[in-house]
């Protein structure tokens, strides 16, 4: 299921337009993502949990050239399922 | 920062950022989680712009152990829920750090090359010790001053161990000895030394000229042993098997000896007999008698070994020749270029190992 069919799907289901459907996801998700941004952890009952996670600094080697590359750390956008949800497709 | 919001805060917030009632925005939000799991129940993968993917992964049965019973038993595969963000998702989380970059490094990092060091360490063990021997080398040159003592040294060696059945001469020598201030563990009457003729005092001195010589240059290996033994026991255990011969051990001694002789202190000299006597009982009888695991030369091949499970190069030296560290013979001797790689089952030829001396 791509964008476009999840949009229209996600319109008929809420009785809505598919531009509004389109402008309220847009809505939801930079709501999210914002969130997320300052750190902070969703935690979506039934549906799982979205949160960022910190990667360390490593030092990476090329095995061909052996050149070795220090990696930076990063934050990376993470999410775990709900246990019932994982259940659900178990 | 660092809070953690549930669904109904989400929801209050985007009925705020898009000015839905709450429960229209909880309806929309419910739809929006829901159509996800559907899309997924229906297709197995669920792609959202701006936020990434979902997608259901298939896992393969596996077997795992019950960590309390030890017991085997099969996970079942199945599917497992993955999530992939989007590049811009990614890129607005990652903002602070944005502005790092990988960066080449120079030189050696630590913890990085420690798995490979490790196996060169173990081979480079015996080698190096074989080095630091080395700059023995000049032994050559002390050979040869010292080749006049050596003979003596041997008698006198003999002549300390079997002190009891000693004839009178030496009794006398001994008692000269205890005279000059050194200890010896076994004293004896002065009455007997004044009897002696005066012909036997040229041999006297001679003979306690050697005495004093072999017990320095004994005190100087003991000392040298001892200082071994402290640095590893294992080192000390491959030292003690040596040959209980006491003329082989002498000419193996002289060389080392005469070099600490400078640096034996008198005081030690003193303390050194009732050690000398103690060193000497322990020693085993062992078929190996040069400490240095370098010393041997190969010639022929003693017996063919058939590896068994779990076998080591290590367990296999130990087996036949009674000592760890002579595993490198066999490798060099059966061209093995993975050492650490032995099959079971696999023949290996046993060198016969002659000392070089």
């Amino acid at each position: 299921m791509n964008n476009k069919e999840f949009i229209s799907a996600l319109a008929k289901k809420t009785g809505v337009t598919v531009a509004d459907a389109t402008a309220n996801v847009e809505t939801l998700l930079s709501t999210i993502i914002a969130r997320l941004k300052d750190n902070d952890q969703l935690n979506i009952s039934g549906f799982g949990v979205f949160e960022v996670k910190m990667r360390k600094e490593k030092v990476l080697v090329n095995p061909k050239s052996g050149e070795r590359m220090l990696i930076p750390p990063k934050l990376v956008p993470a999410f775990r399922p709900s246990s019932k949800l994982k259940d659900k497709f178990k | 920062m660092d809070a953690k919001l549930n669904y109904s805060d989400i929801v209050a917030l985007f009925s705020e950022a898009c000015g839905l009632s709450i429960a229209d925005a909880d309806a929309f939000s419910t739809a929006f989680f829901e159509l996800i799991v559907e899309g997924l129940e229906s297709d197995g993968i669920v792609k959202i712009n701006g936020l990434g993917t979902f997608k259901l992964i298939a896992v393969e049965n596996r077997e795992s152990v019950n960590v309390n019973t030890g017991e085997r038993f099969e996970i079942k595969g199945h599917k497992k829920l993955t999530f992939t963000p989007a590049d811009s998702f990614k890129e607005t989380v990652n903002a602070p750090f944005a502005l790092f970059a990988p960066v080449e490094v120079e030189g050696e990092i630590e913890g990085t090359e420690e798995t490979v060091a490790e196996t060169a360490d173990v081979a480079d063990e015996d080698i190096s010790e074989a080095t630091i021997e080395e700059p023995a080398a000049p032994i050559v040159e002390i050979e040869e001053t010292v080749a006049d003592n050596l003979p003596d040294e041997s008698s006198q060696e003999i002549a300390v161990q079997n002190v009891s059945d000693m004839e009178s001469s030496v009794v006398e020598n001994e008692t000269n000895a205890k005279d000059a201030d050194t200890v010896h563990p076994v004293a004896s009457d002065d009455t007997e030394t004044e009897s002696k003729p005066a012909a036997k005092n040229k041999l006297a001195i001679f003979s306690f000229a050697a005495i004093i010589i072999a017990i320095l240059s004994i005190s100087a290996y003991a000392f040298l042993v001892n200082e071994d033994s402290t640095e590893s026991d294992t080192i000390a255990e491959n030292i003690k098997v040596e040959t209980a011969m006491a003329v082989t051990d002498a000419e193996d001694k002289s060389p080392e000896s005469v070099i600490a002789d400078s640096i034996v202190s008198e005081a030690q000299v003193k303390e050194q007999p009732f050690v000398l006597v103690d060193t000497l009982a322990k020693r085993p009888l062992a078929v190996i008698t040069v400490k240095d695991t370098v010393d041997y030369r190969i010639s022929g091949t003693v017996v063919e070994h058939i590896v068994e499970l779990e076998e080591t190069l290590i367990k296999i030296s130990l087996k036949h020749y009674g000592d760890k560290r002579l595993w490198p013979y066999i490798v060099q001797y059966n061209n093995l270029s993975k050492p650490n790689d032995l099959a079971c089952g696999m023949v290996l030829k046993i060198p016969r190992l002659v000392p070089r001396f």
